[in-house]
């Protein structure tokens, strides 16, 4: 600890021309206690954010926002096996794959369970003309341009980004959705390839369709896929604009 | 150390501006000042951030610090990193509509209508917004551009100012409405004294109830066969409304019907008739021509039918390594865009124009007129010799020669040039005449048609005036007012259809909103005839009614179905059609059958008494001008004045935003001691800044319309200068003895011609890139054709010389399968500025307001410098449009500490807006100055007003502050940027991405063979839109591209070579064909 005592002054001045010595003023013996706080504080406090930062709940892994309708993926993608295109009709041509109008529920709603009291929102909205609001559970910043058909168009499949969504009862965020996780794929797109066919189907692995391990079928659907190389996967204008 | 040696010396190498004038005819300038090295403008330009001047200069050290601390802790408060995005809400449709599938734009084929003459348009619709407008490929009078004024039009469907409901003026609480008219045109009238003005009856009025209280006026008329019902029609091509009006003149014979138009063609009628016993529409076929003289006529720019003029043009100067390139020798006054590209420009006073085409006329033995020698006289002996010169070539063109006359010119001139056509045989092949459609409703011209209305309202004949559109009370002729006012003794009920509250509506009964064109059902004629058909892509936002549904409730029916009036139109004049044949021409936005019929080519008669009538007064001494008023390069006749994108759009000429002035020629501002800036008073009236410009004809001085407008809205209002109160009906275009005094006042004129100068400090470079002393510099190739046939290589000067090798190796390999690279044509661009607003609209670009274009802030990506070269009074001018070259050894890369601006493998120099932290390295370190920077959140501040900061939580600025309807119009595929982000042209970055997943879709659905983005399938906002095809975008990898063609032209170029920067943009450099 620094003292300010007025005799180590006095044993100084030899001489009367001598500068005075500096001294620190008495309030500086509290410089090292608040440092010590401050370091500690920045200690806890930066892993505190970092964590929060890199957290999956941060990044929304698991973000379910209740559905103004209970429809159950589970049951129609799951149970019944359902295409997911039967819906989302326009995945394969647009970069938007679109929620289905309320029409779409109707084409068999009509006939199945039609008088259901879940349903009753569905009829209703085609009656009055007024869309479902149905809560956006995926999405990406709007910075972020991410086109649907170029992706299933190449052979990367519904459940590479939405997770099992036949297992689902109400949908949930599966995946990170960040960019370093996008770049995983788009640095190495052997790793999670599919045949176009398979796109949709769910729980698929390349051994038991293919007898060929992922990395290699993914190898030769690099190929045949025309993928292109990797410098323009990973170049910012595939994805920004 | 030995001693440096300072030169005195400007940079011209040249002590003396006048001597410099004479031997730097090679020369590009851009300003007067800097043509003359004016010692205060090197200051501002060596200035490393002249956009930062102003901001630096009004915070002090203090207050800046006071600011970044508040920003600081703001930030830190709302713990701006750690909130979850907004929950978004997806809303599909209940029933799909056939064909449509989201996140896929369609287009619909429409038209846009301006100056009596529709172009048939493509608007692009994203989930039922109208965004963006581009032409129609299967339109022959659009030929697949547009202008900036269609481009622009789109903003002003979501314009917050227009009027949302039906009005009604309370009559005995307004004032006495003769003082009110008097205050509108003095000017006096300010916001408040409107808001007492206008009390609406009801906080809303549907259309029903308007209807309701209405419909006894209008049956009463009806009863009276329309005694004291009169309609001023706003002149439309449509042949619908023609319809229209033409069985409710049946229906009501005594209703009187009147037009009005301010851009009218009176002249060109009142020719016609006297020449061919009927007012005739001339139409040209300028790729049919090899010399175009063009007399005061704009035919390339606002002259109805340019944009298929610009193009024909355009294919004449593709053949310039023939020796078949047309010439285009212009006369004018003031500059146009078309004299602004013509080959040989004579400026000369609107008198002296007229005596040169009678001079001619009489060289060529057209006319014989018998002040022929007198015209000798007036005209002197250097003219003569050039006007010789060009009586010959047009004797030698022969048919291939043809003579353009623009509305400004006295009728009988327009007869002489009908006579000199007709001598040189070139009617029928590049000039035509038919009738003219318009002239059905005004057959004796809008002019006396509005002085009938305006003698008919002051006695008591009229009870009930509709106004279908226009805006009579502002550009109407000062000697030819419409006394609106309603008495006891005059009842008169008048109704304004409008889109916006604007001066006529002020001053009428009843106001209706107007439906904008994308919100209706229409149809039109080009002006080639071609029968063109707008349809709706979106309700009416603000209950808007077009002229067609005004007309029907006017025909006694309630309801209005304009899609079946246009429909039984569509089938009376195609009557083969059937459905099928609507529907096709509803695909395509027009009928391919549909022309007008050419008149029989008869000589056209030409009484020698009408000669008197020849502009040949020469009397400008001391103060007195020759004024010419000229339709706006951007607001057209002040229709458009509030209109944003168009009010700071740089003049194609001055540069000059967000205001007119009075340009004038260098020799009369010297006389009277006048320099850029400083207020004039003309004609006692009318105070308007000065600006001097190099080459307008000395003893004429010109001024644009459309500005000064006081009920625009709250961008155009008391903008500029309003000329409309000193034009009369016998002066619409030209004012004889204009008197012009200098007042001590001044006023900032914000021209950008000096902003984003592609300059760099040093004199030594300056002159590399501008040229010196015969050399050409490197922004500017240019030649005569001549020496270009002689030598291809001459265009170039040395710089197809030995150029370093670079000392290390490219950073880019650019392997990919595509080569973006694009190419402009210098020969072809005429500066329009289209390329301009359709990269604004593309690509969200901001509007900054005049404070903020003045500190060098403005926003626009692709910019047209504009450059003079030569004399001061007569130079030449070339437009080069710049933007982002893409050079692929960048730069601005080199400099970023970031990564925010990178390349792709396809070459596209990519900005990534999210990591991009404002250093704004970049844009310094730019040769050629393409990089903008966000200083605020423009899309969010109004540009009448300083911008301020936002000491919100940054992100949700545009959230809160942008408007809701002004949104709308902003494209999804392209991010709005926020402030402290540089951005800069991305080659459209959108369509290429857009292009390219479409190809490889197709490609691996089995729908196509290479899975590679053709020519064709892909063209940037600026390319599209360009009306002469000037700029073309494509793969350079694909040897027969458009732009790889381009790139072995022997005209191709690359801006500023020696930095070996491997630019993506490369130009064809200027051929000019100048006569020997």
């Amino acid at each position: 600890m620094i003292s300010s005592s007025e005799d180590a002054g006095q044993a100084e001045a030899s001489s009367p021309e001598t500068v005075e010595r500096f001294q620190f003023p008495r309030w500086a013996n509290y410089l090292f206690p608040a440092a010590l706080i401050l370091i500690v504080g920045l200690a806890t406090y930066v892993p505190f954010v970092g964590t929060l930062a890199i957290s999956p709940n941060t990044r929304s892994v698991g973000y379910q926002p209740e559905q103004p309708i209970p429809f159950s993926h589970a049951v129609h993608a799951g149970k019944l096996k359902m295409d997911c295109r039967y819906c989302h009709s326009s995945t394969e041509t647009s970069a938007f794959a679109a929620i289905p109008p309320t029409q779409t529920c109707l084409n068999c709603h009509a006939s199945i369970k039609s008088e259901s009291p879940k349903l009753q929102h569905v009829r209703k909205s085609y009656e009055s003309g007024d869309p479902i609001p149905w809560k956006k559970v995926h999405s990406v910043p709007d910075f972020v341009y991410f086109n649907h058909s170029i992706h299933v168009n190449k052979g990367v499949a519904c459940e590479s980004c939405h997770g099992r969504i036949d297992e689902m009862e109400e949908v949930f965020q599966a995946k990170s959705l960040s960019m370093a996780w996008c770049l995983e794929c788009h640095r190495a797109p052997e790793n999670h390839l599919r045949p176009r066919e398979s796109v949709t189907k769910m729980g698929w692995d390349a051994p038991s369709a293919s007898g060929k391990n992922q990395i290699e079928l993914g190898r030769e659907l690099v190929t045949t896929h025309h993928i292109q190389s990797i410098q323009f996967m990973t170049s910012c204008s595939t994805c920004h604009r | 150390m030995s001693p440096v040696e300072t030169s005195t010396k400007n940079r011209f190498g040249s002590t003396d501006p006048g001597a410099m004038c004479q031997n730097g005819r090679q020369t590009h300038w851009r300003s007067i000042d800097e043509l003359i090295s004016d010692a205060s403008l090197e200051e501002k330009l060596s200035t490393e951030f002249p956009m930062l001047a102003e901001a630096i200069a009004n915070h002090d050290r203090r207050s800046f610090i006071r600011l970044l601390a508040a920003s600081m802790a703001l930030a830190g408060i709302t713990s701006t990193g750690c909130r979850r995005w907004p929950v978004e809400e997806l809303r599909p449709h209940t029933t799909q509509p056939e064909g449509m599938t989201p996140g896929i734009a369609e287009h619909y084929a429409t038209l846009f209508e301006v100056g009596g003459a529709a172009y048939g348009i493509l608007a692009k619709s994203y989930d039922g917004r109208p965004i963006k407008i581009e032409g129609n490929p299967s339109h022959r009078a659009s030929a697949g551009a547009t202008s900036g004024l269609a481009q622009a039009s789109v903003l002003d469907l979501y314009d917050p100012d227009r009027s949302r409901q039906i009005g009604n003026r309370e009559i005995r609480d307004a004032r006495p409405i003769d003082s009110a008219q008097v205050s509108v045109a003095s000017g006096a009238i300010s916001a408040s004294d409107v808001e007492v003005a206008w009390k609406p009856v009801a906080p809303v009025m549907s259309w029903d109830d308007f209807v309701k209280r209405i419909g006894g006026t209008f049956s009463r008329h009806r009863q009276r066969h329309g005694e004291g019902l009169a309609v001023l029609v706003h002149p439309s091509s449509s042949p619908t409304v023609l319809r229209m009006i033409r069985r409710l003149k049946q229906e009501l014979p005594k209703s009187q019907w009147f037009a009005y138009e301010p851009l009218h063609r009176d002249a060109h009628w009142d020719a016609g008739g006297k020449s061919f016993q009927a007012p005739v529409r001339t139409h040209y076929r300028l790729d049919a021509a090899k010399l175009i003289l063009v007399v005061e006529c704009d035919l390339l720019g606002t002259e109805p039918g340019h944009i298929q003029h610009a193009r024909e043009w355009a294919l004449g100067r593709e053949v310039v390594a023939e020796r078949n390139m047309n010439r285009l020798i212009s006369f004018e006054s003031a500059w146009t865009t078309t004299g602004s590209v013509a080959d040989l420009r004579l400026p000369m006073k609107p008198s002296q124009c007229e005596q040169s085409v009678a001079w001619i006329a009489t060289r060529l033995g057209a006319a014989n007129l018998p002040a022929g020698n007198s015209l000798a006289a007036m005209i002197d002996t250097e003219l003569q010799t050039k006007l010789e010169a060009i009586a010959l070539q047009l004797q030698q063109a022969g048919p291939n020669g043809m003579v353009a006359g623009g509305p400004s010119l006295s009728p009988f001139c327009i007869q002489l040039i009908q006579c000199i056509n007709s001598k040189l045989g070139c009617v029928g092949k590049c000039v035509s005449y038919t009738p003219e459609p318009l002239a059905e409703l005004a057959p004796d011209g809008y002019l006396a048609s509005i002085s009938k209305l305006s003698q008919q309202l002051q006695g008591n004949v009229i009870q009930t005036l509709v106004i279908l559109g226009g805006n009579p009370v502002y550009d109407g002729p000062s000697d030819a007012v419409l006394d609106l006012s309603s008495t006891d003794q005059r009842p008169l009920v008048s109704i304004h259809l409008s889109s916006h509250l604007d001066e006529t509506s002020q001053l009428c009964t009843w106001h209706i909103p107007m439906a904008h064109t994308l919100e209706c059902w229409s149809d039109g004629l080009s002006w080639d005839g071609t029968y063109t058909l707008g349809q709706p892509l979106i309700e009416p936002l603000f209950d808007g009614k077009s002229a067609i549904e005004m007309l029907t409730l006017l025909g006694g029916s309630q309801q209005a179905d304009a899609r079946a009036e246009v429909r039984e139109t569509f089938d009376q004049w195609f009557p083969q059609a059937g459905n099928r044949g609507w529907e096709q021409a509803l695909h395509d936005g027009c009928h391919g059958e549909s022309q007008l019929v050419q008149i029989s080519t008869k000589e056209p008669s030409l009484s020698s008494e009408s000669a008197s009538s020849l502009r040949t007064r020469q009397n400008t001494k001391g103060d007195s001008f020759e004024l010419r008023l000229l339709p706006d390069n951007c607001l057209f006749d002040g229709r458009y004045s509030n209109n944003a994108w168009l009010q700071e759009l740089p003049d194609p000429i001055s540069k000059l935003t967000w205001d007119n002035v009075v340009f004038m020629a260098k020799v009369d501002a010297d006389r009277l001691g006048i320099e850029n800036g400083v207020v004039v008073r003309l004609m006692d009236q009318i105070e308007i800044p000065a600006m001097i410009m190099p080459g307008q004809a000395p003893g004429s001085i010109a001024v644009s319309l459309g500005y000064g407008r006081r009920q625009a809205g709250r961008i155009g209002n008391d903008v500029g200068s309003d000329l409309y109160p000193v034009r009369t009906r016998s002066s619409s275009y030209i004012i004889d003895q204009c008197k012009l005094e200098r007042t001590p006042k001044r006023h900032e004129l914000a021209t950008t011609q000096l902003h984003h100068v592609v300059r760099s400090i040093a004199d030594y470079a300056l002159k590399l890139r501008l040229g010196e002393k015969g050399e050409p510099g490197q922004l500017i190739h240019e030649t005569t054709l001549d020496s270009f046939l002689t030598d291809p290589h001459s265009v170039h000067g040395d710089q197809h010389a030995v150029h370093s090798a670079p000392l290390f190796n490219m950073p880019h390999g650019f392997d990919s399968p595509h080569r973006w690279a694009m190419s402009i044509d210098l020969n072809a661009c005429i500066g329009c500025n289209g390329c301009v607003v359709a990269c604004q609209a593309e690509n969200n670009i901001p509007v900054v307001g005049k404070k903020n274009v003045l500190a060098n802030r403005e926003m626009h990506w692709i910019r047209i410098d504009r450059y003079f070269k030569g004399d001061i009074s007569d130079p030449d001018m070339v437009h080069v449009p710049t933007a982002c070259v893409h050079c692929e050894n960048a730069p601005c890369e080199q400099v970023c500490p970031v990564a925010a601006t990178v390349h792709d493998t396809e070459g596209i120099n990519a900005m990534v807006y999210n990591r991009c932290i404002g250093t704004r390295y970049c844009a310094n370190n730019c040769p050629y100055k393409v990089r903008r920077f966000n200083y605020f959140d423009f899309h969010a501040s109004d540009p009448r007003e300083p911008s301020k900061p936002y000491l919100g939580i940054p992100d949700t600025q545009q959230e809160h502050e942008v408007s809701a309807l002004k949104k709308m119009v902003h494209n999804p595929e392209v991010t709005v940027r926020m402030r402290g982000v540089m951005e800069k042209c991305t080659y459209c970055v959108q369509r290429v991405s857009e292009a390219r997943i479409h190809a490889k879709n197709q490609a691996a659905q089995g729908l196509r063979e290479s899975d590679l983005v053709q020519e064709g399938e892909l063209q940037t906002a600026c390319q599209a839109t360009c009306p002469t095809k000037a700029i073309v975008f494509g793969d350079l990898n694909d040897p027969k591209s458009a732009v790889s063609k381009a790139r072995v032209n022997l005209r191709s170029y690359e801006m500023l070579q020696d930095l070996n920067l491997g630019a993506r943009t490369t130009y064809l450099a200027k051929i000019r064909n100048r006569p020997s």
